[in-house]
């Protein structure tokens, strides 16, 4: 079967077959998903090389758990998260960090309009750091919903919520972000 | 609203519904905040370079992880027994082949007797075919083959004159009897019969060729008749349901006896080691009373032990059994 055709396979028949071996299968897995469970990872590493190789931990630790994985109604991408979650709780226990803080890109102090950039850095950080000191469902719905832009559906279904609920949550989140902010 | 207007806004769309939202005051900061959020701090997606990298690695792993599943999923072999013990399988048959080939060493040893060459070669034959024995009426029936094998020996060495090579020949003997004293413990009834029957007969043989044997042989047939009465005490209590320990090599049992009373010259718990019939020569004391018991009569009924018997006989009544030596 061609990468094409198994790419209109769904989900639960791709684990079924990853489940008797065929990698490939799995493989097509990892394409469906990889953006969404490296972008979240990002959110909450600040070093791109350690989200890559928690990225790459997070599907091989999903395979090992493909035979007990059982398809109560569950999504998949629920599943990854779950698993990207369990493993970054890990990777602070190991590294003692929490969030990244820090800009991703480095400054160039020749670079025209660096006074603009150094303030937007600055308010960058200031957003992390007080974003930070949200409840945890707030910074994670604030985390699905805008900065990942997945769907509503989706978000509730990763956080085990109603779609409703989720709504709620990330009216709930902004505002007190906003709240944090001003003072 | 806020989230209606935050996926028009994310879609691009900016349908009725978001419009609407975005009338709203409050709705129009947070979802301002929001795009500054997603501008800021939203994470890029990985390189095609990074995902093609990760995913080489991911299907390795996971490939990798599927063949140690396999091989942990295999039936575990179990430890074979004839794998373990294959060196020392293999030089027991070379043992066996050695002994049963045509070399004519097997037959030679087989036929030596105590004191000859090979007799340690046929000794070490029957003991690896002893310890191969795991089934205890099997085990049981080849030390009663063994047994009547030393006996022979007695025999043998006798009628060729070979009286300096009878101890050796009481020895071992004494040595089979004990293994089989001990394997009685384990034997079921009818083993333990045909054991007493042997015996029975060994003791039988032994007091006739006591009766004819030369002055320097009757010591070693003596004990060798005390070693075969021992047994079948041992089978009496091994009967009683005690254990064969209980009577250690040379302790034979009491026997009740009317005259096995106190001052009648019997000593403690043990027929007199002498044969019947050697001991009723004329000797000091109550032992002197009695008339000498035939040949074949059963433990404790030869009466001429006593305290004052050390004198009669060859000197071996009254003393307890195991000190004639």
């Amino acid at each position: 079967m061609s990468e094409a055709d198994l790419g209109q396979l769904p989900d639960a028949e791709l684990i079924s077959r990853a489940k008797r071996g065929e990698t490939e299968c799995f493989g097509q897995l990892y394409e469906r998903y990889v953006d969404q469970i490296f972008r979240y990872v990002r959110t909450r590493v600040a070093d791109a090389q350690d989200a890559e190789d928690l990225t790459e931990n997070i599907f091989v630790r999903s395979y090992e758990s493909l035979a007990t994985y059982e398809d109560r109604g569950w999504a998949y991408s629920a599943f990854l998260y779950q698993v990207a979650r369990n493993l970054l709780v890990d990777h602070y226990r190991q590294t003692g960090s929490v969030q990244p803080l820090e800009a991703s890109e480095p400054l160039e102090a020749a670079e025209p309009g660096l006074e603009q950039r150094l303030t937007d850095q600055e308010e960058i950080v200031r957003i992390k750091s007080t974003m930070a000191q949200l409840p945890d469902d707030y910074q994670e719905i604030i985390r699905l919903r805008v900065l990942l832009g997945l769907p509503t559906s989706t978000a509730a279904e990763w956080m085990d919520r109603s779609e409703g609920a989720a709504r709620v949550l990330l009216h709930r989140a902004l505002k007190a972000l906003r709240q944090e902010l001003e003072t | 609203m806020l989230d209606d207007a935050l996926t028009a806004r994310q879609s691009r769309a900016g349908d009725a519904s978001g419009d609407q939202a975005l009338e709203h005051a409050e709705t129009a900061d947070l979802l301002a905040l929001a795009a500054t959020l997603e501008a800021e701090l939203s994470p890029e997606a990985p390189t095609r370079a990074a995902v093609a990298r990760t995913r080489a690695r991911v299907l390795n792993r996971v490939g990798a992880a599927r063949k140690s599943t396999q091989r942990d999923a295999r039936p575990r072999r179990r430890p074979n027994l004839f794998r373990r013990y294959a060196f020392a399988m293999a030089s027991l048959f070379l043992v066996f082949a050695l002994l049963a080939s045509g070399t004519g060493v097997a037959y030679a040893a087989e036929s030596s007797l105590p004191g000859d060459g090979l007799y340690g070669v046929k000794l070490g034959f029957e003991s690896t075919r002893l310890a191969l024995t795991f089934s205890p009426d099997a085990r049981g029936a080849y030390l009663r083959s063994l047994a009547d094998e030393r006996l022979s020996e007695i025999q043998a060495l006798l009628q060729v004159g070979r009286d300096g090579d009878l101890p050796a020949a009481v020895d071992s003997y004494s040595h089979t009897l004990a293994q089989m004293e001990q394997a009685a413990g384990t034997q079921d009834e009818a083993s333990l019969v045909q054991t007493r029957a042997n015996l029975d007969h060994h003791t039988q043989v032994l007091q006739a060729l006591l009766a004819t044997a030369p002055e320097p042989a009757r010591k070693g047939l003596e004990n060798a008749l005390t070693k075969s009465h021992h047994g079948l005490d041992v089978l009496d209590a091994v009967e009683q349901g005690l254990d064969p320990s209980q009577l250690a090599p040379g302790q034979l049992k009491k026997t009740p006896s009317a005259d096995d009373e106190p001052g009648n010259g019997n000593q403690g718990n043990g027929p007199p080691d002498g044969p019947p019939g050697q001991n009723g020569s004329p000797g000091k004391g109550p032992s002197s009373d009695h008339t000498p018991g035939p040949p074949g009569g059963p433990p404790g009924q030869n009466k001429d032990g006593g305290s004052g018997s050390s004198g009669g006989g060859n000197g071996m009544p009254g003393k307890p059994p195991g000190k004639n030596k």
